[in-house]
């Protein structure tokens, strides 16, 4: 158990007055090593976002085992959270803060060493190249200066597990380009990266590991190395399809 | 908890609030520009009615044949009266009049020519007149004309203002003049001394006029600060937890190392901060009108505040303003949006404005019941407080009882705040496009507040209805039948399911049988105990009494007040709203709540304990028997015995304490045997 | 303009609206549930204090009481609201409030004396036992002096000299409309500027942050047509919540006034049948003027809480100098008939109390016609910029008029 983030049987159920008991988590396992990114690919309602959402630890599984860097999400969900940089295109930032601002609450708020901060927050800055309009109120910023400020404020407190759900959605080609690049700088740094998508073209290009995510359930986990191999399938589209078609 | 990350929130909150130039505008410098308008308004219209009102010439005609005697009268009054320089008699010297010729007075009055006139009558003529009021003679004692004494009557329009006005004040004057006359008269007749000094009354007050103030300003205080503190506060609510959510905010906020409980208490913190600190900004503005004479003080007006009220008063108004801020942020918490959580807010602004009015009210104390109404409570200790007269253990109880409150209700705002489907986006609502059965269970609580409202104000606002036959009618069997049987239509529901149409063992019989007289005397003893705590008054036992109508034959009453009610209502409550609840509350929860919704629909204040504990009973019936039919049986028979032991004119209502605790103990047994007989409710 | 895409876009508007649950809530039950609740709320409030002030007597002492006045004490000590206790130390006993009044009785000769209560001006209990203590003492003067005076050959006729008493020609009904006449027409004010401000902020700012104006603004029908449809719904929205909601409040402030009996209790409140098509004007007028000046501002708004921050304000200048024609003696003049907004208020009240005064009637539609009038052009003028529509100014109307129109006039 010595991988950074392990998921055993992890299992989310809804109730509904009407329909009875929906599973959108159905009993999922999975690890993620460190300095790889790992994918969880799949089509829109197939239980990604409530997957990460349980690791982050906003929704309480209703049964199974999760844990990050060996907290819990249950019984150690601060611990959780204090290592865990949570991206995804429902995490808004503060209209009325300015860039620096966001960047230096976020880092302060996950309880980043408070002598530290104020040289943390400078780096990062700098580093998004964010500088130009660091004193700039976030309503005021365009579309691609506030995706860079929101990464800046994922990766704030340095945690060692980042998790992106679907970064790119509504970013134009280079914005979009851009976003990949930081993560795979954030891999290269030896980042735990958790990477969901239902675009193919991302997943090919950046994920170490690729699980296949349907109905609530992994299909598949494996590299595309492997999953090629599986299938006989040369394009990341084609053994989705072979996996969700066979699936019934 | 961690108290700096509590500080970096709590700092964070009010930067976001205070960054909002919206917010800011909305909550502080709108009131702020808009009270000194009114203020102004206020007064300006106040003072053109005292002008108008003191500055108009009031005509009226004197006619009948005393007129010439009550003319001489009325100005020997008058002279009297400027020559006076009593405070009571002020609105008399300043009040300018003239008599002006009309041939038909009542004509003039109904074109507005005059605003009143006197009729005069000699002793005969008076005696002659028929009296209205001989039929209601209520007070004997009551002082009455004597035959053969002259008759002076103002007549007035009561629908016109200065008519109104004028018509009193000439009363005034003219039972100035009758006192004057007959005084007279006496003195003529060799009385000793002037009969105007005759038990001569001073009153003086001991209380200090820093009492005075004080009780006047306590009246409305805490009705003024709720207000303020409920508009302001609002704002920041809704910022801080919907407009968050609509932002999409929130779940970064969540992914952080905070935790939940720090989150809730920033907001909390943040909202109470803001609902003070605009309490404090309006005070000081108010400070601020007074010295700039905008508002004029009455001339004895003495606020006298030492430390102790303060910290006291303060001490009052920090739960106070927690429990408004949990309040606020429950409905932010509930609302999806900022639009949402703005509609949300008018109705629970109006009803939190009913208890804090509670001070307005004469003679309240609050040692008494009062003590543990949320709200009702300060805003009444507040008063005696600023009266200098604090009751010391009843404020730590409402201190207690505030503290409490505020603690319930923040607990119940941290609790919707985590719950999961707040902050998942709302999958819509799937029940809306199913309809039926599921649909039903939502809305169920929705039909019986509408059948509440109905009830309560369509049977006195229709002439028609105001028999008793027909008021029961439309209740029984317009709004409870007809309800119910919409309900069914309309969400296609299981009639035997719904209405819960099961047979039962036939030892619940027996039970049934037995039960039935006692239940009864159990409600009574029920009512006697609620009496210790909320004191019933005369007009309402007087009120309860004429329920049972006089001019029904017996065999009617059976029919009206056992059969009928006991049908319907038991199909309506324990079968419609008990179907329609079973999955919604806890089982446990299910007799208390069907229960007090039967007795919130017997309106009276005095009747909600009785009616609400034989509910919880009769839902505890058809819990355990699974069928609707021993709760009718047992609601015919309860009501026919009260029926009957009142047209027998037993005593049921004054027996021995015994006696009810035996009613009680052979109502246990019954329930007993229900219990082993049992065949529970399907609640799943 | 094109009445029937004009009809379509109007039902469409109102079908949405009635889908919508805040605005079914806001519209149609809080008016059908809330007015009952509060005004039963009040009633039992009410109820439950007169049942804990019921059992309080006034607890006075009496101080050199007057032998030769036996019957006094008699009459006081009859009256089952006031107790007369003994206390050594009356004095503290009242600033402790455990006794509400002192009577000290103070011998002036020839069986005369003289009264003085000392009372606690601060509490209401206090206050009340004084007044009881003085009602009683003038009641015993009077049979005293009756006595005397029969005493000295006067009759009880020729001491009664004469007698006083009032008679309000106005029936109970009529009562009634008066009390309405002050109450409904403000309340019809404050819930049609509320009926519209919803609807108003919803159908423009609302459709921005929801996306769908753009796609209204590319369907095949001229945009007068869906300013004119959105217009007619939030004109439609006002005046129905105007009338639900002041229709429950007074069914329910009857059912309310009703037990109380009394001179309010016996107070009919029906309004005349023949007053109705009046209000309906008014009404429909009012509706008009507030859809025409909620919308135009709202219209620059991009969210539905801008939207909201920009309507307040109008709002407020509608609520506020209605707010002041409570008072009772005001009359309906030719003055206040020019005014826009109270002239409607005051035309409701005449109309409630059954009094029509055809010429202000007159004047006051050509005022309210001409008003929406304006506003109407104001609306299509600020509606027809390109710029607002799209959502420019960051919804201030300051910069509207900062930028549009001060450039056009340079």
């Amino acid at each position: 158990m010595n991988a950074p983030v392990v998921v055993e049987g992890l299992t989310k159920t809804y109730y509904d007055e009407s329909r009875g008991e929906i599973r959108a988590v159905d009993g999922i396992h999975f690890t993620c090593n460190e300095g790889e990114v790992f994918g969880l690919l799949g089509a829109n309602g197939a239980g990604k976002t409530t997957t990460l959402r349980m690791l982050s630890t906003i929704l309480t599984p209703t049964s199974g085992f999760a844990s990050l860097l060996g907290h819990d999400v249950v019984k150690d969900p601060q611990g959780v959270r204090k290592n865990l940089g949570f991206f995804s295109a429902s995490t808004a930032l503060y209209p009325r803060l300015t860039a620096r601002e966001t960047i230096e609450f976020f880092t302060r708020i996950n309880q980043y060493p408070a002598d530290l901060v104020k040289e943390r927050v400078d780096t990062l800055v700098e580093r998004f190249g964010i500088s130009k309009y660091a004193d700039v109120r976030v309503e005021k910023l365009s579309t691609g200066m506030k995706q860079k400020v929101s990464i800046a404020r994922t990766v704030a407190h340095n945690p060692q597990i980042l998790i992106f759900d679907e970064p790119t959605v509504g970013l134009d080609v280079l914005n979009a380009l851009e976003v990949q690049e930081t993560i795979k700088e954030l891999r290269n740094e030896g980042k735990t990266i958790i990477f969901a998508t239902h675009i193919m073209s991302e997943a090919e290009r950046l994920c170490n590991r690729i699980a296949i995510i349907h109905g609530g359930r992994i299909l598949t986990c494996d590299t595309l190395d492997g999953l090629r191999a599986a299938t006989g399938q040369r394009y990341l589209e084609d053994i989705f399809v072979h996996f969700v078609k066979g699936q019934g | 908890m961690n108290g700096d990350i509590l500080k970096l929130l709590y700092v964070h909150e009010l930067k976001m609030l205070v960054r909002a130039r919206r917010t800011v505008v909305m909550a502080v410098v709108i009131p702020a520009v808009i009270m000194p308008i009114m203020l102004f308004s206020a007064k300006y219209v106040h003072d053109q009615r005292e002008r108008s009102i003191s500055q108009t010439t009031y005509k009226y005609a004197v006619t009948g044949s005393m007129a010439d005697r009550i003319r001489s009268l009325i100005a020997k009054a008058k002279t009297r009266v400027d020559a006076e320089r009593d405070d009571s008699t002020e609105p008399l010297r300043t009040f300018k009049f003239s008599e002006s010729v009309v041939s038909d007075p009542a004509a003039g009055l109904e074109a507005r020519e005059i605003q009143f006139y006197v009729q005069t009558y000699t002793g005969a003529e008076a005696d002659a007149l028929p009296n209205p009021h001989a039929d209601d003679d209520k007070d004997a004692r009551q002082p009455k004309r004597l035959a053969g004494v002259p008759l002076v009557r103002v007549v007035f329009r009561g629908n016109n203002d200065s008519s109104n006005t004028s018509s009193r004040r000439m009363q005034n004057l003219l039972k100035t003049a009758q006192r004057l006359d007959s005084q007279q008269i006496l003195v003529e007749r060799g009385f000793q001394g002037d009969p105007q000094n005759l038990f001569a009354v001073d009153a003086e007050s001991v209380a200090t006029p820093a009492q005075v103030t004080g009780s006047n300003v306590g009246r409305f205080l805490t009705l003024f600060l709720v207000m303020l503190m409920l508009t302001g506060g609002s704002i920041a609510a809704i910022d801080i937890i919907a407009g968050e959510k609509e932002r999409g905010t929130i779940e970064t906020l969540l992914t952080t190392a905070a935790g939940r409980t720090e989150i809730v208490t920033a907001k909390q913190m943040a909202i109470c901060s803001v609902a003070l600190i605009i309490t404090l900004i309006q005070a000081a503005n108010f400070f601020v009108y007074v010295r700039l004479k905008l508002v004029e003080l009455p001339a004895n007006f003495a606020l006298d505040v030492p430390t102790g009220t303060v910290i006291t008063l303060l001490l009052l108004f920090i739960p106070l303003a927690a429990t408004i801020g949990a309040v606020l942020l429950m409905i932010s918490a509930y609302a999806k949006s900022y639009k949402e959580a703005q509609m949300y807010f008018f109705p629970v602004y109006l009803t939190s404005l009913v208890p804090a009015l509670a001070a307005v009210l004469p003679g309240l104390s609050l040692r008494s019941a009062i003590v543990v109404v949320p709200l009702a409570n300060v805003s009444v200790a507040v008063r005696e407080i600023m009266m200098n007269r604090p009751d010391p253990p009843m404020i730590v109880v409402t201190f207690i009882v505030m503290t409490f409150t505020a603690t319930m209700l923040m607990r119940a705002s941290a609790r919707m705040l985590s719950r999961e489907d707040i902050i998942v986006p709302a999958q819509g609502e799937p029940e809306l496009f199913l309809g039926g059965p599921v649909l039903f269970q939502k809305r169920v609580m929705r039909w019986f507040a509408v059948m509440w409202a109905l009830i309560f104000a369509v049977a006195v606002n229709v002439p028609q209805l105001s028999t008793f036959r027909r008021q029961l009618m439309f209740n029984e069997f317009v709004v409870f039948a007809g309800a119910s049987v919409l309900m069914l239509f309309v969400y296609r529901l299981n009639l035997r399911e719904t209405l819960a149409l099961r047979p039962v063992k036939w030892p619940v019989w027996i039970a049934v049988a037995i039960a039935a007289p006692f239940g009864n005397l159990m409600g009574i003893a029920i009512f006697k105990l609620l009496n210790f705590v909320i004191p019933v008054p005369q007009e309402a036992i007087q009120q309860m009494a004429a329920i049972m109508p006089k001019d029904v034959p017996l065999w009617q009453l059976y029919i009206y007040l056992g059969l009928i009610p006991g049908v319907i209502e038991e199909l309506a409550f324990r079968g419609m709203l008990l179907h329609g609840l079973r999955r919604r509350i806890r089982p446990v929860l299910l007799p208390l709540v069907v229960g007090v919704v039967f007795g919130l629909f017997h309106f009276s204040l005095f009747r909600i304990g009785p009616t609400g504990f034989l509910g919880i009973l009769l839902t505890v019936i058809a819990l355990l028997t699974g069928s609707v039919f021993p709760g009718i049986v047992l609601h015919i028979l309860n009501n026919s015995f009260a029926v009957f032991a009142s047209s027998r004119d037993w005593p049921i209502a004054s027996l021995e304490p015994w006696h009810y605790a035996a009613a009680t103990l052979i109502f246990a047994m019954a329930m007993w045997i229900i219990y082993r007989n049992r065949t529970p409710y399907p609640l799943k | 303009m094109n009445w029937n895409d004009i009809r379509v876009l109007y039902f469409r508007e109102l079908k949405s609206a009635l889908r919508e649950r805040s605005i079914v809530i806001n519209s149609i039950l809080i008016p059908i549930i809330l007015y009952p609740l509060l005004f039963w709320l009040m009633y039992t409030g009410f109820t439950f204090v007169s049942g804990q002030t019921s059992e309080l007597d006034s607890r006075i002492v009496l101080v050199n009481f007057p032998a030769q006045h036996e019957e006094l004490r008699r009459d006081l000590a009859n009256d089952r609201r006031i107790k007369i206790v003994a206390s050594p130390d009356p004095l503290p006993d009242l600033h402790r409030a455990r006794i509400d009044a002192i009577v000290e009785f103070a011998p002036e000769g020839q069986g005369n004396f003289r009264t003085k209560i000392a009372y606690d001006e601060s509490r209401d209990q206090s206050a009340q036992a004084r007044t009881s203590v003085e009602q009683k003492i003038a009641a015993y003067r009077q049979r005293f002096l009756q006595l005397t005076a029969s005493r000295l050959g006067v009759s009880r006729e020729e001491f009664q000299s004469f007698w006083v008493e009032s008679q309000n020609v106005s029936t109970e009904r009529q009562m009634g409309q008066f009390v309405l006449g002050l109450l409904l027409p403000i309340m019809l004010m404050v819930m049609l500027a509320l009926g519209g401000f919803y609807p108003a902020v919803d159908a423009t700012a609302g459709e921005r942050e929801n996306s769908t104006w753009e796609t209204m603004m590319t369907v095949g029908t001229s945009r007068t047509n869906i300013v004119m449809a959105k217009y007619l719904y939030v004109a439609t929205m006002s005046a129905m919540a105007a009338l639900l909601n002041v229709t429950a409040m007074t069914f329910s402030m009857r059912t309310v006034l009703a037990p109380l009996g009394g001179q309010i209790g016996n107070m009919s409140f029906q309004i005349p049948l023949r007053s109705l098509p009046v209000i309906a004007l008014g009404v429909v007028l009012m509706a008009l003027f507030i859809a025409a000046g909620m919308m135009t501002l709202a219209s620059f708004a991009r969210n539905f809480k801008e939207g909201q921050s920009m309507v307040s304000p109008f709002y407020l200048i509608i609520i506020l100098p209605v707010s002041f024609l409570q008072t009772p003696g005001l009359e309906f003049s030719t003055r206040m008939a020019l005014i826009p907004v109270v002239n409607v208020t005051m035309m409701f009240r005449e109309a409630i109390t059954g009094v029509f005064h055809w010429p202000l009637i007159a004047l006051t539609v050509a005022v309210e016609i001409v008003c929406v009038g304006i506003a109407l052009k104001l609306a299509t003028t600020i509606l027809g910029n390109e710029d607002v529509v799209t959502g420019s100014y960051q919804g201030s109307f300051g910069k509207f008029f900062k930028e549009r129109l001060m450039k056009r006039n340079a």
